[in-house]
């Protein structure tokens, strides 16, 4: 949640901004559109923020083809959390301007946050046509391609974003995990450096290197950055989690377990803690242990296919073929299917 | 002065006291060898008398230096031992008995006292505390001990021994090898239900493992007589049954089987109907067959194997291919051999109703060490049998080897362990899906005697998977999980289909003796014949992956009763059970033609279909008052004409052929039934409609 709110305050730092300079405006006579829109960037920046949607109202009532409210009362919209109703101010916004390159990657930030990335990425495509080449529309146009999984796409997108901004840490962290996704660790290790240079607040930097590090088997590299993030975001359960993940494939099982234990104690319902528990016992061959563990995983997130083969793979080995048998069946219904090779040997 | 005087003195005798005490101590940490010597053991003349008497009674047994007169020596060792524990003579000797017997890897501690007394005890003392760390599997002692016996030999000995000593130093280097990669198996005692306090060894079984015949030598052998040598009990062949997942008691079977002197199990075929057995007094060691008619056993014989696999040299086991068509054995004859036991094989000649000429199984596979205890699949493919050589981590290790496309054998891979150990391990089965193994080995318990074992096979190690997840993009809050999976382990099963059932009599249910004939249908080839039991109805048939087969189930008294079975090569093991109804030859008895095949939407035969349908002209000619009617069915999609027509067409294709065979017209009617006469009323997936279309007949005079 804390990333979506500083995201928001970007764009609105940035509509401020932007108003600031508008507001110098000489009220002249027949100018009630304008000192009603002015009034709304004061109450928007005192944050009263439903008067300043009265207000952007009232301009729009003045001036039909006002195109600047409509563009703040959609912001405001926005950072009350209200998508469709930004959207539709925007549609008047670039109705009213079609050159209005802000209107349009404003309206596709708002579509992004409402899960329409095709109409988000239109909305980005066009607002680079009417010249609005700043940053953030490469930055989040890369955000769309990621999630696509067009891993090149993105990677081209937040370098575009670097280029505007040098100094964009988040653009550095997000190339860095397209780097990641395209197998290329050495550049996404420079990535990551480069974000958390840039922006020490940024815990989850130090997590990505450090999985990029497991990635690359450089395990005491990768505890080293879990334990960097950890200690710049105290509560930070999902690096406790991945340093134990690192420790385990070092072959530090105690070490692992401890880990994982303390990301339990942040957030007790981690199914993910238990199940990797669960794998660093087998390793243990406590495997009684381990399958308690599974079993709070499974308990935690009925759906954990992974959980359900890990818990298989466990009961062979106390001899309950049958047990192992169903666990693989489940796991392979959840569609792991490494566990329906196993679940072969079941009949 | 005085006082210092006394001083002194108690300083002197303090440090006397601890100077005998020092004394005292050493002597109880490097024990004197103390002799079998009446001076030695003044106080006690009784004890020492009786100790001379154990000594000098196992002596004459250890002179014989067999595996069954060491532990009789033992026995008399024993108590010996306990009255003087420091002789390092004796100590060596009760280690050669255990070495030289069934509890092996007793034999380290009694070696390396024996060494501790007197390091000169025996000549040959630092050869047998290497072969005591080599079986205990201390590899690293075992080696430095075999090189300093090499380094102590005279040239001339040097000369001799040097060969086996490097052997066992490669032995030695093969098991640090092994047990680095231990196999995933679970070996476990099948329990006391079926072993003895006796030996029980040689486990069979039929590939199902519903039975398996084995050897022991318990107190119920048949004439109840022990074999001189080792003053066991003489070796029978006992029999168990495996219901709902539990051997039950095993019975002695008897004759004609079991004798007054020893009976051995050698072999047994997939379906457990034929079974090879040991026969020691005739021509060194001969290999006999018995055939399950019914509930009886027939007569041990070896008409069969007369001249090519019995000769005078010791042939001890045998193992048949899963078509019957082929048998592998083991022979210590010297002409072929590679030296030691070989692995031989020989086919079944089909005109003079005999195994044929033998021939070595492969240089790939035999080595100039022994070769043992064969064993093959029935997935037609892998052989399984032990050797002293290859990387043997000492004694008899179990291989197997796979037979290529080609025709050739794969390099032999050892089965690893704790299968294997430095001890002998050796007449290992393996289940249809190679899931189960049988083996007997030296039981831990009590005076040790052999075991049946079964090693479960998990195969490789299954990969447990981790949960993560990072926030790999800065601006969206949820974050991103990533699994990562390791490389997906191939889970090699048999590539081998078990057809199994029982065939009756489809309007009594009595079991039914009927003859089972696989055909390759693509190569219209019969691959092997084989019959259900009299008593039971009871089948059992291998089918390797990779042909389409035909299975013809024939009485004279029956129609014939067909299936159909396309198996491709990469189809994992399977098991089908299928019992067979065998209808009465009268009029209105009906036979689907299962392995009649035509081309897609025509009424082309295919040639996949002549050996079905020369088996329904064999019928016509048998009967030949009999008239058919051929009737086509098709499944219900498509047109009501177009598949009354193809329905008509395929029946008449049917009729055609077996018209071109000589069968005149006036015996055989067609007609064409579209879907309207369907096996499953309301089909809805591919299997249902599959049994839809179909050509089947009926007698209708």
């Amino acid at each position: 949640m804390k990333n979506k709110f500083l995201t928001f305050l970007f764009s609105v730092v940035f509509v401020s901004l932007s108003l600031a300079q508008d507001s110098t405006l000489i009220v002249a006579e027949n100018q009630e559109a304008e000192v009603a829109y002015n009034r709304g960037i004061d109450n928007f920046n005192s944050k009263n923020y439903s008067q300043a949607i009265t207000d952007f109202t009232e301009a729009i009532s003045f001036k039909p083809e006002f195109s600047k409210a409509y563009f703040n009362r959609g912001s405001v919209y926005m950072e009350l959390g209200k998508q469709s109703e930004a959207i539709k101010d925007f549609d008047l916004a670039v109705e009213t301007d079609p050159t209005f390159g802000n209107a349009y990657y404003s309206r596709g930030r708002a579509k992004q946050l409402t899960n329409d990335a095709q109409g988000a990425l239109a909305d980005f495509d066009l607002a680079i046509q009417k010249g609005y080449v700043e940053g953030n529309v490469y930055y989040y146009r890369g955000v769309i391609k990621f999630q696509a999984e067009d891993y090149e796409g993105a990677k081209l997108d937040f370098s575009d974003a670097i280029r505007k901004e040098p100094n964009y840490a988040y653009a550095y962290n997000d190339r860095g995990s397209a780097n990641r996704k395209l197998e290329k660790y050495d550049d996404a290790v420079s990535d990551y450096k480069m974000a958390f240079g840039l922006d020490k607040s940024m815990a989850f930097s130090h997590n990505n290197l450090g999985s990029v590090y497991r990635k690359m088997e450089k395990y005491d590299l990768a505890i080293e950055q879990y334990g960097e993030a950890i200690r710049k975001k105290s509560d930070y359960y999902m690096a406790y989690n991945n340093r134990g993940s690192a420790k385990y494939d070092k072959g530090d099982y105690e070490g692992a377990i401890k880990d994982f234990e303390e990301a339990l104690k942040i957030k007790s319902d981690y199914a993910f803690a238990y199940n990797n528990i669960g794998t660093a016992k087998m390793k243990l061959k406590d495997y009684q242990g381990a399958i308690k563990a599974f079993d709070k995983a499974i308990s935690l997130d009925e759906n954990y296919g992974y959980a359900y083969m890990n818990r298989g793979n466990a009961k062979e080995l106390v001899r309950d073929q049958k047990g192992a048998c169903a666990d693989w069946l489940k796991a392979s219904e959840l569609n792991v299917k490494q566990a329906a090779s196993f679940a072969q040997e079941c009949q | 002065m005085k006082t210092s005087d006394k001083n002194q003195n108690m300083k002197i005798s303090k440090f006397a006291l601890l100077f005998l005490f020092a004394l005292a101590v050493n002597f109880a940490y490097s024990q004197k060898d103390v002799e079998f010597n009446k001076d030695n053991f003044k106080n006690d003349k009784a004890g020492f008398k009786a100790a001379m008497d154990q000594l000098e009674e196992g002596d004459k047994y250890f002179e014989y230096q067999t595996r069954g007169s060491f532990p009789l020596a033992l026995e008399h060792y024993l108590p010996a031992q306990k009255f003087n524990p420091n002789s390092s003579k004796l100590n060596y000797k009760i280690g050669r008995c255990y070495e030289g017997s069934i509890q092996k890897k007793k034999s380290l501690e009694y070696f390396k006292k024996a060494y501790e007394l007197n390091p000169a005890v025996a000549p040959d003392i630092r050869y047998y505390l290497a072969r005591g760390y080599h079986l205990n599997m201390e590899f690293d002692k075992a080696i430095a001990e075999y090189n300093a016996y090499k380094g102590s030999l005279a040239p001339k000995e040097l000369q001799e021994k040097r060969k086996m000593i490097e052997k066992k130093v490669q032995e030695c280097e093969n098991g640090k090898k092994l047990i680095k990669d231990p196999q995933r198996v679970f070996i476990d005692n099948i329990g006391t239900t079926v072993n003895s306090e006796y030996p029980d060894y040689s486990p069979l079984i039929s590939t199902d493992e519903s039975m398996m015949i084995f050897t022991s030598r318990r107190a119920d052998t048949y004439g109840g007589g022990r074999d001189e040598s080792d003053q066991q009990f003489y070796e029978d062949i006992y029999v168990t049954y495996n219901i709902d997942g539990t051997w039950q008691v095993p019975k002695n079977m008897g004759k004609p089987l079991n004798t007054d002197r020893n009976d051995a199990t050698v072999g047994l075929s997939p379906d457990g109907q034929q079974l090879f057995i040991f026969n020691g007094q005739e021509g060194g060691g001969n290999i006999m067959v018995c055939e399950l008619k019914g509930t009886e056993w027939s007569k041990p014989d070896d008409g069969t194997l007369k001249k090519y696999i019995n000769t005078d040299f010791h042939e001890s086991s045998a193992s048949f291919s899963f078509d019957g068509k082929t048998m592998y054995f083991t022979s210590s004859r010297e002409d072929l051999s590679h030296g030691g036991h070989d692995i031989f094989f020989t086919t079944w000649d089909e005109e003079k109703e005999r195994w044929g000429e033998a021939r070595n199984l492969s240089a790939i596979l035999n080595t100039e060490y022994e070769e043992e205890g064969v064993f093959m699949h029935p997935d037609g493919r892998t052989i399984y049998f032990s050797s002293q050589g290859h990387n043997s981590m000492g004694g008899f290790d179990i291989f197997k080897s796979e037979l290529n496309d080609g025709g050739t054998w794969s390099a032999p891979i050892n089965l690893g362990y704790p299968i294997n150990t430095p001890d002998d391990d050796v007449f290992f089965v393996l289940n249809a899906s190679g899931k189960r193994g049988y083996y007997s080995s030296a039981s831990d318990e009590g005076v040790g005697s052999y075991d049946i074992f079964v090693i479960t096979f998990l195969g490789p190690e299954k990969p447990l998977v981790q949960g993560n997840e990072d926030i790999l993009l800065a601006s969206v809050a949820n974050p991103i999980t990533e699994t990562v999976i390791e490389a997906t382990v191939e889970i090699k099963t048999m590539r081998l289909t078990i057809l199994k059932g029982t065939i009756t009599d489809g309007f009594t249910g009595a079991p039914v003796a009927a003859e089972i004939e696989i055909v390759d249908n693509e190569k219209n080839q019969v691959i092997s014949v084989s019959s259900s039991n009299s008593a039971t109805g009871k089948y059992l048939v291998s089918l390797p992956s990779g042909k389409n087969y035909g299975i013809a189930v024939k009485n004279p008294d029956y129609l014939f009763h067909s299936e159909n079975f396309n198996i491709p090569s990469a189809t994992n093991y399977q098991e089908i059970t299928k019992d067979i109804a065998l209808m009465k030859m009268k009029i209105g008895s009906s036979v689907i033609l299962k392995n009649v095949f035509f081309d897609y939407a025509k009424a082309t035969l295919r040639p996949e279909s002549y050996p079905e349908l020369d088996r329904l002209h064999k019928l016509l000619t048998d009967f030949p008052s009999a008239r058919i009617k051929v009737t086509g069915h098709t499944d219900s999609r498509g047109s009501v004409e177009t598949n009354t027509r193809l329905s008509n067409d395929r029946a008449k294709a049917v009729v055609e052929y077996l018209k071109t065979k000589g069968i005149a017209d006036s015996r055989l009617q067609y007609e064409g039934m579209a879907s309207k006469k369907p096996i499953v009323p309301s089909a809805k997936t591919e299997e249902d409609h599959q049994q839809n279309r179909r050509v089947e007949f009926e007698i209708i005079e």
